[in-house]
């Protein structure tokens, strides 16, 4: 290059002379990056691969081709358009013509059990079965001319549902409970409880969880025996309250019901399910906002739960480099469990520092996504060091039996 | 071209772009040729661009520059510029990411590239005076630690110009492609860098004071010819 700047001699001749020029990469480093080359090629194709542009002159079978043209054409995806707009249509046409009944019994059962409590007024006959359902029924009937909005055919269906209803009352009169409002109460509960420590699962694995169910979701404990399900735990108080006006015969009623309930309550209760309220009653009641903060807090916890989002979208490839080990390879289940071990272990310990070595040796364990280096974990012989990519540098005071646990992946 | 043929069998003393296609192609030996050729001045000029302050990250920057390359090995097209080009610019980015992160100011002062650099100083106000050199090798390495620390005050984009020109080879033009920067700013940062390195230095040499020291063997200049052997310092000023 004619414009190029010539070298200055004397500087050239003193960088060759400086101290540093005999440096070499530490052993390790050079044997990481090697073993890193290495692996790559392990599953490598054969030798002769051939060469993109091979690739893309060699024609595709003749079927594939038509195949992808056939896909390809307007016409077929009009068509397909077409089916699925129909079949959407049809799809929302019969669900108009629905609804859900066996759903909606317990709900007008409680109901009614509600509004009868509620009117003093009509209280119900002593054994007399028929007059209470006829009651029953008209109000039942009152409730859906209360609602005017409701359109004349939902207001029919609701009257033939009401024929359906009433036999279900009367169930609920009887001693005994009904079965399937229990579980679907609860179910909701159990529901959310379950998204939390999956969610944080590795953490929940090994230590007590944020989050526990309640008695009454988890498994069915002596607590709810005198409130076995949650049918009859509306029931009860109307014969409790109205003791004065309610027939004696009502409230034996009830009684039998609350025993038929606990003796089933009892039955159900096999040795899994004790063990489960063991395990619920000893569990925290309910969840510490601090010690979700702290969770989330954790270096370790977070990559985890990005690294685990992203291999499971597809959307990056993640690789370490496991304590004690020169090689790279991919984030693999033993990652997440050794990761998850560090989450448990570190929990509320990790403090800001500048300081990105402490004296004396370390194991260095790092992640890469897509190639790009994310974290660094130096395992030192007081705690563990969090190196971020973006410069954060946290530690975190462990004791030795815990670091030397830490130390094989 | 018969595309059937078997990969060529490459040797060590191949160039760079043949044993990085043999890599590509799975010949992982090329690899470890490449890393033999070029892991020590990448390494060198890594600790050089991080400086004293960041001498701890220099093996972060070095691993993952060659992770780099390893993970690149497919897509890795040789355009205009050469391999070694490729790979000291890759370790510069990395550089120049972790100088950012860890809060070292990067970035040129305002009108620097632009503005011509006067220098200050009293020059050969620290170099060492030649009767005062036991031998030849002494002499040149205290100029050479010497040097280092006169580096360690030049900005990064300075230091960048000059060490990729005078310690690698790298011409201003390729330097000047591979950082995506101006022919004429990779001059005026490598003229500034040469001008604050011989003001620290005690600069300019006196042609007259060292005519009698010879640079040492191996250090032509681009105004050299091959084999033209030792020259006089003061012969060039």
């Amino acid at each position: 290059m004619s414009g190029d700047l010539s070298h200055d001699a004397h500087l050239r001749a003193a960088l060759r002379h400086a101290p540093d020029h005999a440096l070499a990469p530490p052993a390790g480093v050079s044997q990481t990056i090697l073993n890193a080359a290495r692996q790559l090629h392990k599953p490598a194709r054969p030798a002769a691969t051939p060469s993109p542009a091979v690739r893309i002159t060699v024609a595709p079978p003749r079927a594939i081709a038509w195949l992808r043209q056939w896909f390809a054409s307007p016409r077929l995806a009009g068509g397909l358009a077409t089916g699925l707009v129909a079949a959407l249509g049809l799809g929302l046409w019969i669900d108009l013509g629905r609804e859900p009944v066996i759903d909606r019994a317990p709900v007008e059962a409680a109901k009614e059990t509600r509004s009868s409590e509620a009117t003093p007024a009509a209280p119900p006959a002593v054994g007399s079965g028929g007059a209470r359902e006829d009651d029953r029924r008209a109000e039942m009937a009152a409730v859906q001319q209360r609602t005017p909005e409701a359109p004349a055919a939902s207001r029919a269906k609701r009257s033939a549902d009401a024929a359906v209803i009433a036999p279900q009352i009367t169930r609920d009169v009887d001693p005994a409970p009904p079965k399937a409002p229990a579980p679907r109460a609860a179910s909701p509960e159990r529901r959310q409880n379950r998204v939390a420590p999956e969610s944080e699962s590795e953490l929940a694995k090994m230590s007590p969880p944020e989050t526990a169910p309640p008695p009454s979701a988890a498994a069915p404990t002596p607590a709810p025996r005198s409130e076995p399900a949650p049918a009859v735990t509306e029931v009860a108080p109307a014969p409790a309250e109205a003791t004065d006006a309610a027939p004696t015969a009502t409230a034996a009623a009830t009684d039998n019901r609350q025993r038929d309930a606990a003796a089933r309550s009892d039955m159900r209760m096999s040795s899994a399910a004790a063990r489960a309220a063991a395990v619920a009653g000893a569990r925290a009641p309910a969840v510490d906002p601090a010690v979700e903060a702290a969770a989330a807090a954790s270096p370790a916890f977070t990559l985890l739960r990005r690294a685990r989002s992203e291999l499971g979208n597809g959307n990056a490839r993640w690789t370490w480099m496991p304590p004690g080990k020169a090689a790279i390879v991919p984030l693999d289940d033993a990652a997440h469990e050794w990761l998850a071990r560090v989450a448990q272990a570190t929990r509320a310990r990790w403090i800001d520092t500048t300081e990105r070595a402490s004296a004396g040796e370390a194991l260095e364990v790092r992640w890469w996504r897509d190639d790009w280096p994310q974290a660094t974990l130096r395992i030192e012989a007081d705690g563990l060091r969090w190196i971020e990519h973006s410069g954060r540098i946290r530690h975190a005071p462990l004791e030795a039996a815990t670091l030397q646990r830490l130390r094989s992946p | 071209m018969n595309n059937d043929a078997a990969p060529r069998v490459v040797h060590a003393d191949d160039g760079d772009v043949a044993l990085m296609s043999a890599f590509a192609a799975g010949d992982v030996q090329a690899f470890e040729w490449l890393y033999r050729r070029h892991h020590a001045a990448l390494y060198r000029f890594v600790r050089r661009l991080l400086g004293r302050d960041g001498a701890a990250q220099a093996d972060e920057v070095f691993q993952d520059t060659w992770l780099r390359v390893v993970h690149a090995k497919e897509r890795y097209v040789p355009q205009g510029a050469s391999f070694r080009t490729w790979l000291f610019t890759l370790a510069h980015h990395r550089a120049i990411d972790v100088l950012r992160r860890s809060g070292r100011e990067v970035a040129l002062p305002e009108g620097e590239d632009a503005e011509p650099f006067v220098p200050e100083g009293t020059p050969w106000s620290t170099w060492p005076r030649p009767e005062d050199a036991i031998d030849e090798v002494v002499f040149w390495r205290r100029a050479g630690a010497k040097l280092l620390e006169c580096l360690e005050q030049l900005p990064v984009a300075q230091k960048t110009a000059f060490l990729l020109h005078h310690e690698d080879g790298i011409t201003l033009d390729e330097i000047s492609r591979a950082l995506g920067i101006g022919f004429e700013t990779a001059k005026s940062r490598l003229r500034y860098a040469l001008s604050k390195l011989r003001t620290c230095m005690g600069a300019h040499l006196d042609a007259a004071a060292l005519s009698w020291r010879q640079v040492p063997d191996g250090d032509a200049t681009d105004s050299d010819k091959p084999g033209s052997g030792p020259r006089r310092l003061g012969a060039r000023a």
